[in-house]
């Protein structure tokens, strides 16, 4: 009743040399690496940081398949699994707001420039983009048009997409649902995208909508990740 | 005389070492190759002096690691040695800095984290942990970040009075205790923010490094995101010293290891413009507490120059007269046994330069 863990070069250091580790198997991903952490806690942390998250830039692989194509850190890992251990090669490609409005100026449509967005902040699974105010995206009666923040919460996506994955890379909305909870007149809309799931091939993102401290809008989306 | 020069680089820490003035330079191979060394700290109260290098890997997180025979040997703790609580929900993301409590706290080391955070070791620097009033404080959610990420990067604990302790972060500014750190005010008063609406607020100020005097601990020397400042009340007020550089934009700002009112910097054009004025590698020197400054450039070189210097990339040691090092982000540094008077190169072609920090063995 065990899992082999193959520990790459880079770390070997923290496993005494060793190659392979066996620790006894767990339901989890989460609890083989807390068999980790109690035998060898510097390898440990390597591989997670003090909140218990797997670093950005660690892949993890169950039986060859990437953790965060699964379920993360719940993905379940049977008797006998082998867990690769692989640093990324997008290693240190640190993307930040500036990039991510870099992408924006580099990747969308015109009329998606005109909406004035911008990225605010970055994180591994999350981005935060400001809808400016502008009577411009008004409807009739004066409030927010639906479109308007529908493309934001698309391109929202995008930005968290790009920030996950260290780089802009061609992707396209699959799906996008999104309900408008109340109108948005004279102010400026943050919208956080954050990622449910980041897989090799899909991604699922939620995204919320907030002016003036109240929540407008709620979106989600699914996007397919080409090449 | 010997010196040790610790330079942190994005791929590594570089030990310099030499006997004596004029001799060459003996400069080791990469130590923790392939990390970025963003803060190194020396801590000079012990029998021996201990090195702390924050030891940056973007696969596997952020570390410290401690020296106590002048970097032939690191050891690192299995626990992270600097993490967050887990209520806080948050992951270190950088050190950026060290510094010793004084001699009148053994044991005490100071870190500066990313995100803005101070953590404090009991142990030498081994093991640290959050100070909470900090962290605590209503004005941190609106503490912001600068291109580098958001940090507090300088940290200048009261020679004579270990209650006191002033910290600068990015942006947000300098805090400052005097109860031993169990309440922070902002002491930016004077320090203009121009990137913000209200030009003159009460925090948020884009402080990029802080050097005390060594004579009038009171006295501090700010180098700003545009503004250079004094401070004669312990970084309560500041009054601007950027008369007489050729700009008041720039990072680095060190203060003479004895000697009061001695302080250089490296100034750069503008935010907009990272650039040496006229693309000309000059240190300037002020012997009088920022009244007057002078530039420094024998022995740099002479031809157009362009990399810039970063906030913890300028140095001195504790040699009398004072040695003076800086290092560029194309990978070279230079360094002066006669207080900026005289340059000479140390090695180039290293990885870009983040920080240097020198002892005088």
């Amino acid at each position: 009743m065990s899992v082999t863990i193959l520990v790459p070069g880079a770390l070997r250091t923290e496993s005494g040399g060793a190659s392979s580790l066996t620790v006894p198997a767990g339901a989890t991903l989460r609890d083989v690496f807390e068999s980790v952490d109690a035998q060898w806690p510097r390898l440990g942390r390597r591989l997670r940081d003090e909140q218990g998250q797997l670093r950005r830039f660690v892949n993890v692989y169950i039986d060859g398949e990437d953790c965060r194509g699964l379920s993360g850190l719940d993905s379940p890992v049977r008797d006998g699994a082998e867990v690769q251990i692989l640093p990324s090669v997008a290693g240190g490609a640190d993307f930040t707001a500036a990039q991510g409005n870099e992408v924006l100026a580099a990747n969308f449509a015109p009329w998606v420039l005109d909406l004035g967005l911008v990225v605010e902040e970055v994180g591994a699974d999350f981005a935060v983009l400001r809808l400016p105010w502008s009577d411009k995206l008004a409807r009739e009666g004066g409030a927010l048009s639906g479109q308007a923040l529908m493309a934001a919460a698309d391109t929202a996506t995008v930005i968290a997409i790009s920030s996950a994955r260290g780089g802009f890379g061609p992707m396209t909305t699959v799906q996008l649902s999104c309900s408008f909870q109340r109108p948005v007149v004279g102010a400026d809309v943050l919208l956080t995208a954050r990622l449910t799931k980041l897989g090799r091939s899909m991604a699922f993102a939620t995204i919320d909508c907030v002016a003036s401290g109240a929540v407008v809008g709620h979106a989600t989306t699914v996007y397919a990740i080409l090449g | 005389m010997a010196t040790l020069l610790m330079i942190g680089t994005s791929k590594g820490l570089f030990l310099a070492r030499r006997d004596q003035a004029g001799q060459p330079w003996d400069v080791s191979v990469p130590q923790f190759p392939m990390t970025g060394i963003y803060a190194v700290g020396i801590d000079r109260r012990g029998s021996q002096p201990r090195l702390l290098a924050a030891v940056d890997s973007s696969h596997f997180g952020p570390s410290v690691a401690v020296s106590d025979d002048l970097g032939a040997g690191w050891r690192e703790p299995d626990h992270a040695p600097i993490a967050f609580p887990a209520d806080t929900e948050t992951s270190l993301a950088r050190v950026w800095a060290f510094a010793d409590g004084g001699d009148q706290s053994p044991g005490v080391v100071w870190a500066g984290t990313q995100p803005s955070a101070l953590f404090k070791s009991v142990d030498g620097g081994e093991t640290f942990e959050l100070v909470r009033s900090l962290w605590d404080h209503p004005h941190r959610t609106q503490w912001a970040a600068g291109l580098g990420g958001q940090a507090i990067h300088t940290i200048l604990p009261h020679p004579a009075d270990p209650d006191r302790i002033l910290v600068a972060m990015s942006t947000g500014g300098v805090y400052r205790t005097t109860d031993g750190g169990q309440s922070w005010n902002p002491g930016n008063v004077g320090i203009k923010a121009y990137f913000m609406p209200d030009q003159w607020p009460e925090f948020g100020q884009c402080v990029h490094k802080v050097a005390r005097d060594p004579v009038n601990p009171e006295r501090l020397y700010a180098q700003n995101h545009h503004g250079v400042y004094r401070s004669e009340d312990d970084g309560a007020t500041w009054t601007s010293i950027a008369d007489g550089l050729p700009s008041d934009f720039g990072f680095a700002m060190v203060a003479h290891p004895s000697r009061a009112d001695t302080i250089w910097n490296f100034p750069l054009q503008a935010d907009a413009v990272r650039f040496p004025p006229d693309f000309k590698c000059q240190v300037f020197r002020s012997q009088d507490a920022g009244k007057s400054w002078q530039p420094q450039s024998a022995g740099l070189p002479d031809g157009p120059f362009y990399p810039a210097v970063l906030r913890d990339a300028m140095c001195t040691d504790s040699a009398d007269p004072a040695g003076v090092y800086f290092g560029t982000r194309n990978g070279e540094v230079f360094a002066s046994a006669d207080e900026g008077e005289n340059w000479e190169s140390v090695v180039s072609n290293l990885p870009d330069v983040l920080c240097v920090r020198a002892i005088t063995l």
